[in-house]
């Protein structure tokens, strides 16, 4: 009936089409000395700004706890099929981070706004993340990665199932992150 | 008699089931009484002793342990289920089972473990024989768990049935605890070449519609060669049932023989295998009502303990659904410095 409706270019049953069917988006409060950069209302404001096809299938968007098993390094964020993006809570800026980061890496945060200070001598990098960039990296380089993955694994259609190989799947997260970083852009630049 | 075990029927309709119900809780020493709400009162079988009746109020009042005979979910296995001394056994009706009522009163479950996809219950008082046989009566461990209890099962020979009913009950218990094949000595012609209407009512009590049990006709008298014999007796010879190996494989021949015409000539065991063992059912009572299905029905039973089953298969895990991880990537690796460690100390 809906599916008639929709294709005779009728108005949607639905008050809420442009939105339909958010995901959940749940919050665990973070530890000491942590805090979860972005909130649930600016992950939803992101969601609409993407549009229907970050939606579809998306179960949940989870605001949780760093994982202790890698207290060495900075977790950010997980997909995990169907539909479960997680986002790991952050130390508080600046970062004391022990080692010299990848150049990959290093362009990746600088890219939001990240202030790096390498330290060669003492073999460790100070990030220290002034204002809002912090937010703006979970947002539109975390957030948009694990929506990518999720967009891929969706549209394949075999959702709890490995579809492609983990290097590919990185890949296409990377591209659809990039891309709509990009049309983000744009829109920002338009209005 | 034992006043601390009744045996309760809920809701019987068939006057024969309820009258062999009543023996079968005598030969355990047990009381026997029915929550009667298909007329059973009514019944000729019951109008000059009258119908022991009980009402679910007096089942708790008369014991503190109530335990529910059907293939309940979360029932265990009656096979080395402790029930105590003093205890209601309840068994429901023939078709539908034990009533909502009567299931939220029981404190325990119990069930026999069927072993057949079509056959999944006993006669309702085979069914009682077997489950005071184990709660009242032996004290046996649980079913075995083998990995192949097809290669332990025996032959069974159903010896001179005299009466089609008994044979058919004891025919369907048979398939229900998983036997295949059955042979059957019919001296008395209740089973082949018998009347159209012995037939039909002996075919409707073995549920022959769905029960594919192969049934091999004996002929009298005949000589056969297994290695090892086994006759269940009621005659108090020989072993105690629980005590005699019935897991012998198809080497062995487990004889139960209709006893209601007369005791069983045990000389005339040799022709049937080498070496011949008697075993008997240890029963309380030493006066009771013979009915082959109870006594068949309980051999049967004890025989498919000792078989066993196969152990339960573990669900293989579910396949781990992809997981994608973003974290900082693996830190450029800087070359170490030794550090004296005076110059560690005067840092």
């Amino acid at each position: 009936m809906l599916k008639e409706a929709v294709a005779a270019g009728e108005p949607a049953a639905r008050s809420n089409e442009a939105f339909p069917a958010r995901p959940r988006v749940i919050v665990q409060p973070p530890r000491a000395g942590f805090h979860h950069p972005a909130g649930k209302h600016e992950i939803l404001e992101m969601l609409r700004a993407i549009g229907p096809l970050a939606i579809y299938g998306l179960r949940s968007i989870e605001l949780v706890r760093a994982p202790t098993s890698r207290a060495a390094t900075v977790a950010f964020g997980r997909y995990r099929a169907p539909g479960r993006i997680v986002l790991y809570e952050q130390p508080l800026p600046p970062w004391r981070l022990p080692g010299l980061i990848a150049p990959a890496t290093r362009r990746s945060l600088e890219r939001t706004g990240a202030l790096l200070t390498m330290l060669p001598d003492a073999g460790a990098t100070i990030v220290d993340w002034p204002e809002e960039t912090l937010r703006r990296f979970m947002l539109e380089e975390v957030l948009l990665h694990e929506i990518g993955h999720h967009v891929l694994q969706q549209h394949t259609g075999k959702r709890p199932v490995r579809i492609a190989r983990t290097r590919d799947h990185e890949a296409f997260a990377a591209r659809f992150a990039e891309k709509q970083r990009d049309r983000l852009a744009k829109c920002r630049r338009d209005r | 008699m034992n006043s601390n075990v009744t045996l309760v029927g809920d809701s019987i309709e068939n006057p024969a089931n309820a009258v062999i119900m009543v023996h079968a809780a005598a030969m355990f020493g047990a009381a026997c009484r029915f929550r009667d709400t298909k007329g059973l009162a009514d019944a000729e079988a019951f109008a000059g002793s009258g119908l022991a009746t009980i009402t679910s109020a007096e089942v708790q009042a008369l014991h503190s342990r109530i335990i529910a005979c059907d293939n309940l979910p979360g029932a265990k296995e009656v096979y080395g289920f402790n029930p105590g001394r003093d205890f209601a056994l309840l068994v429901g009706n023939e078709r539908r089972g034990l009533s909502h009522e009567f299931t939220t009163l029981a404190t325990d479950r119990v069930q026999i473990p069927m072993h057949s996809r079509r056959i999944n219950c006993l006669n309702v008082s085979a069914a009682s024989a077997v489950a005071l046989y184990y709660l009242c009566g032996s004290r046996t461990g649980p079913m075995a768990i083998r990995n192949d209890p097809g290669s332990r099962r025996p032959d069974i020979l159903l010896c001179e049935p005299s009466d089609h009913f008994e044979l058919g009950s004891t025919i369907r218990s048979a398939a229900g605890l998983g036997w295949k094949r059955a042979f059957i000595e019919d001296r008395h012609q209740v089973w082949f070449g018998c009347g159209r209407a012995v037939r039909s009512e002996g075919r409707a009590a073995a549920r022959r519609g769905k029960n594919e049990i192969l049934l091999i006709p004996c002929p009298p008298q005949a000589t056969y060669a297994y290695p090892r014999v086994t006759v269940i007796t009621r005659q108090k010879i020989g072993v105690p049932l629980d005590r005699i190996n019935l897991a012998g494989g198809p080497g062995q021949l487990v004889v139960i023989p209709d006893e209601s015409r007369g005791d069983f000539a045990l000389a005339g065991a040799a022709r049937l295998g080498r070496k011949v063992e008697v075993a008997h059912l240890q029963l309380p009572a030493a006066e009771y009502t013979y009915h082959y299905r109870l006594m068949a029905t309980v051999a049967l039973a004890e025989a498919s303990r000792q078989v066993g089953r196969r152990p339960a298969v573990k669900a293989p895990p579910a396949m781990r659904p992809p997981i994608y991880d973003d974290a900082l990537k693996q830190l450029a690796k800087v070359a170490g410095e030794t550090v004296p460690l005076e110059d560690l100390l005067n840092y």
